[in-house]
């Protein structure tokens, strides 16, 4: 939730940070890569959290962290500069995170496993978990935005640069399956 | 309200506020509270799902060795790039210059024919 406040919120363009990362964003595209490293470390824990709810695994955030950043490194070209430069690294990584979501065919860690050991009702919980792991992974991608980042349609669509229908088409459709799965369960 | 009405409901709107005539409908059908409390449950799984993994002070910098923007970088990566067209065309041209060189043979056999064309062609008579 703070991660989606911030995002929606971004820097307002003319406040003196704002005009800083512009700067920041100038140079990189000059090709200074010190510019660029503070860029990095300037937005690295958003993007950290933001890849965290899709891996698990630290190496992995942190794979798809590095390949937010260099994918930002080779287009900024291509950034405009009309909306915040936070909108723009969200989308980035939002992509990356589903192309090698998309790219993984079973999951091979569960979802949530402390909480699993946690849980009052352990056996209910790991076969819920169970259940999340067997769902698609880009099905698995809308429901963990819509769920976890508390997204609504219309923001998964800005933010991923989808249509909205195309977001509503796969949101429907990843919430049938996981009903289908649930329901068979019972 | 039937249960398929019901199940799609809830996974269409969440479990967390039904309305009365779902609230009943789970009241009196066990199998449906049971998925309604499923479903909750996935939802509670979803929203909490996050890695934790904090950037190390060193990531910035890794991030920055990796990008490929010098010479030697580009070098490569045109070099590796090329590489299969590279061999292609040479593979080509071996295979074209080897056809298109004469054997051993042959040359002896041009020679053969050269010969005898001379010695009909220099031979008194042989131009009339």
């Amino acid at each position: 939730m703070e991660l989606a406040l911030s995002i929606t919120m971004g820097l307002e363009s003319g406040t003196e940070p704002a005009r800083e990362e512009a700067a920041l964003v100038a140079a990189c595209r000059r090709g200074d890569e010190d510019a660029f490293a503070r860029l990095v470390r300037r937005h690295e824990k958003r993007v950290f959290r933001l890849a965290g709810r899709f891996f698990r695994q630290p190496e992995e955030v942190e794979e798809v962290a590095q390949q937010t950043f260099l994918t930002i490194w080779q287009k900024l070209d291509t950034y405009r500069a009309k909306a915040p430069f936070e909108h723009w690294l969200t989308r980035v990584c939002l992509n990356c995170c589903y192309e090698r979501l998309r790219k993984q065919k079973v999951r091979s860690e569960p979802l949530d496993e402390d909480y699993a050991a946690a849980s009052s009702e352990p056996t209910a919980r790991l076969e819920v978990e169970r259940l999340l792991e067997v769902l698609p992974a880009t099905d698995r991608f809308i429901l963990l935005l819509l769920h976890g980042e508390e997204w609504s349609v219309a923001e998964i669509a800005e933010r991923l640069g989808w249509s909205r229908a195309n977001v509503k088409v796969r949101a429907h459709r990843a919430r049938k399956k996981l009903r289908q799965l649930l329901a068979e369960e019972l | 309200m039937n249960c398929a009405q019901v199940r799609k409901l809830l996974a269409e709107e969440g479990s967390d506020v039904p309305g009365v005539e779902i609230r009943d409908h789970l009241d009196e059908c066990p199998g449906c509270a049971r998925f309604a409390e499923r479903l909750k449950l996935a939802a509670e799984i979803l929203r909490n799902h996050q890695s934790g993994t904090e950037p190390d002070a060193g990531f910035a910098t890794r991030v920055v060795a990796a990008l490929p923007t010098s010479s030697a970088d580009l070098l490569g990566w045109a070099a590796m790039r090329l590489l299969p067209a590279t061999l292609a065309l040479a593979l080509v041209l071996t295979v074209w210059a080897l056809a298109a060189t004469p054997s051993p043979t042959s040359l002896v056999e041009q020679a053969l024919g050269d010969d005898l064309w001379s010695w009909i062609l220099d031979s008194p008579g042989g131009e009339s």
